[in-house]
């Protein structure tokens, strides 16, 4: 859970951006990779590990497998890369492919009371004399991933997807093939949940 | 719901968990590594598509028309090697040491333009130079001819690429750098080429 935690960057979040915008990567690159060129691909990993690592530790019941988790979706993406579509959009078919492998990973065992005790052992593992408002960021970081945690995965994983990997409507329609009214009504339920528990630790 | 729509609760939220984590070089480095060891190469390709277990029936149905596709086959490819065959072993040996024959280049392009398949899918080839000056790809698909597909130089960098029409299906091929020097594609995986008479790299065109 140390992962979750203490390995985040405690820096302003950046604004929303498009995924193109967020790691555009050449066309003349992800070619290459098609390929078999190693070096385009590592680029791509690159580009996308920090990305897959947070959309992982926020659809795993179990946070701890998120590195092994992406490892796999990318092994994936390696394999199916010659098969890879341009018409079809890079980032969208690695985040089903990833989405895939969270979904087969949480099937394999539910463990949440892995997480809840993985929180507490992080938190206590902050070092003495930390100041006070950096332990409120991570009570507050803590509340949050624990909330998140808790929304139904078929909500959160198009919470996820919309508002922190900032994909649109219409691109995740397309990827999940779920109806763009459905898909907001999962945000908002989504949505709503969140407020409900956060609204209680809110400081 | 746009980001202005949010309730403020839910828009910290949505900040706090927009951090990224820290992607650790050692772990970046991890997955190349795995991904590189589980790449499938063509020789591999049964296993992505295991064949399905059929009836008796459905047996001899598919193995009466296999035969009979493989008849035509056979007596397809003997009328195309008594014309190709010829030439493109001629030209093949020629460009391990030196430039084709302006005739037989003229010969052999006539042939493969002839048998331009319409199902023909675009691949990009790459390759990566910096000493070169001319590269060329040459493979079964335009009968081993240099003049064909010359490469071109992508800016000041080393990365010679073209984009040729490839008929779906297994092709072997090379790169001929000055026209003097065959060079596999250090990216692809081998095989060993009959008429080339040693190993040539493999691309599968199209899905498998």
């Amino acid at each position: 859970m140390d992962d979750i935690v203490l390995r985040f960057n405690l820096v302003p979040p950046p604004l929303l951006r498009s995924p193109a915008q967020a790691a555009a990567l050449d066309s003349a690159t992800i070619t290459r990779a098609k390929l078999g060129d190693i070096d385009a691909f590592t680029r791509i990993v690159e580009a996308y590990y920090a990305r897959c690592l947070r959309f992982a530790a926020s659809m795993l019941r179990n946070p701890d497998e998120a590195e092994d988790v992406v490892q796999d979706a990318f092994v994936r993406l390696y394999r199916a890369l010659p098969r890879y579509e341009e018409r079809q959009r890079f980032e969208s078919w690695l985040f089903q492919i990833l989405g895939n492998c969270c979904r087969t990973a949480n099937t394999v065992a539910v463990r949440e009371s892995i997480r809840s005790s993985d929180d507490e052992r992080a938190l206590a593992q902050l070092p003495a004399g930390d100041r006070a408002d950096h332990r409120l960021d991570n009570e507050w970081s803590i509340a949050v991933r624990q909330a998140l945690a808790e929304v139904p995965e078929y909500n959160r994983e198009i919470f996820v997807l919309h508002y922190i990997e900032g994909f649109s409507y219409e691109e995740i329609e397309r990827m999940t093939g779920v109806k763009r009214s459905a898909l907001k009504m999962r945000v908002k339920r989504a949505s709503d949940f969140l407020r409900g528990r956060l609204g209680k630790v809110d400081r | 719901m746009s980001d202005s729509d949010l309730d403020p609760i839910v828009g910290r939220a949505v900040d706090e968990l927009r951090r990224l984590p820290v992607a650790e070089p050692a772990a970046i480095a991890r997955v190349v590594a795995a991904s590189a060891a589980a790449r499938l190469t063509p020789a591999d390709e049964p296993l992505i598509a295991p064949p399905r277990e059929r009836s008796i029936t459905k047996r001899l149905v598919v193995g009466g028309c296999a035969a009979a596709v493989v008849a035509l086959a056979t007596l397809g490819a003997w009328q195309w090697r008594a014309r190709v065959s010829a030439p493109v072993r001629a030209t093949a040996a020629i460009a391990m040491q030196a430039p084709a024959s302006t005739a037989g280049q003229r010969e052999i392009r006539e042939i493969s333009s002839a048998d331009v398949d319409a199902s023909a899918v675009a691949h990009q080839f790459v390759f990566q130079s910096s000493a070169a000056h001319t590269v060329a790809v040459v493979g079964d698909f335009n009968a081993w001819n240099p003049a064909d597909a010359e490469m071109t130089r992508s800016g000041t960098s080393n990365l010679w690429s073209i984009t040729l029409p490839i008929a779906p299906g297994r092709h072997v091929y090379g790169f001929m750098i000055d026209d003097t020097l065959f060079s596999l594609d250090p990216q692809a995986p081998k095989a060993r080429d009959p008429d080339l008479g040693t190993n040539g790299s493999v691309i599968i065109v199209g899905k498998p």
